[in-house]
């Protein structure tokens, strides 16, 4: 199966986050992170996975002009667990805001 | 014992394996037995197949039947055409991702006008900039475009045949004798045109 999405690189890596505005995940992201899902309500399917997707493909969703936000999950690998947990935080920001975790398991 | 009182839930079918090992119930429980398994609408009612049909309808899916078993019929596991299993992509016929107006262009002109048209609505963007946090999986939900707040490039390295077809643009162009035993050094004309490159792939260039 030769498909031309084999002869162009896929999945999506996070290179550079940016500081200033417009940016908003400054802090949130970090470069190395891994893109694996865009979750938006209005697009048909809402869920794109993007691990194996073309390149080209991702692009043209992150560069997407819209008013409808996207949600973003990142995969993040980390040499020793107990250096990124916090629980506080954990909890604090899934109790305060229920938007932000409307289609994960803790709604 | 009182299970076996009830013969129309354990309804016991006629097999070679009943045959062989009979049962050892009293002949009365026996005989109610048979008239239930034979009063079955199911049995009665369902044509006989063969023992390897029935063995198919009940079989785990494979790559040996067409499509699958598990109730998603809606695409094929030997159509080459589309891959095997279902689509992992969202990127399939139907898709919206990347349908909207595409904010590209990324030149000097544009960046320099990008935060007076951004953002269309600022509340908007207020009560969606939250997040959550996890020691493996960050969520962030953000106003688009998302090329304004992250920068991204593939995770996968182009495959090595790209590699190998830049380090030829890159040996035809630079004048440096690096590349040079890769690729065997080609006639070229005054202009500077190629004359003969069985290699070359542009039909734009063929045609000249």
């Amino acid at each position: 199966m030769n498909n031309s999405t084999d002869l162009e690189p896929t999945g999506a890596v996070v290179m550079e986050v940016n500081p200033g505005p417009p940016g908003l995940a400054f802090g949130l992201v970090q470069p190395g992170d891994i893109l694996a899902v865009m979750v938006d309500e209005w697009k048909q399917p809402s869920d794109y996975f993007v691990r194996q997707a073309p390149f080209s493909a991702i692009e043209r969703a992150i560069f997407e002009r819209s008013d409808k936000p996207v949600t973003l999950r990142f995969e993040r690998y980390v040499e020793s667990e107990t250096e990124s947990i916090d629980t506080r935080e954990f909890i604090e920001s899934h109790v305060g805001d229920r938007t932000s975790v409307h289609h994960s398991h803790f709604t | 014992m009182r299970a076996f009182a009830h013969p129309s839930v354990f309804a016991v079918r006629s097999t070679g394996v009943a045959r062989r090992f009979p049962s050892p119930l009293p002949r009365a429980s026996r005989a109610r037995l048979a008239v239930a398994a034979r009063a079955s609408s199911e049995d009665t009612s369902r044509p006989e197949t063969s023992r390897e049909a029935r063995r198919d309808v009940h079989a785990p899916r494979s790559y040996t039947r067409e499509y699958s078993v598990d109730g998603d019929e809606s695409y094929s596991l030997l159509d080459t055409t589309q891959g095997f299993g279902p689509p992992d992509t969202a990127m399939a016929v139907g898709s919206t991702w990347g349908g909207g107006d595409d904010e590209r262009p990324l030149d000097a002109s544009s960046r320099s006008r990008l935060p007076a048209a951004w953002p269309d609505r600022p509340d908007v963007v207020t009560a969606t900039s939250t997040h959550t946090r996890h020691p493996h999986v960050v969520s962030v939900k953000l106003p688009r475009p998302v090329a304004d707040h992250i920068k991204f490039q593939p995770r996968t390295a182009p495959p090595l045949s790209s590699t190998f077809a830049e380090l030829r643009v890159r040996a035809r162009r630079s004048k440096s004798e690096d590349c040079a035993f890769l690729f065997p050094k080609q006639k070229q004309t005054k202009r500077g045109k190629i004359l003969s490159d069985p290699l070359r792939t542009s039909p734009r260039r063929t045609s000249t």
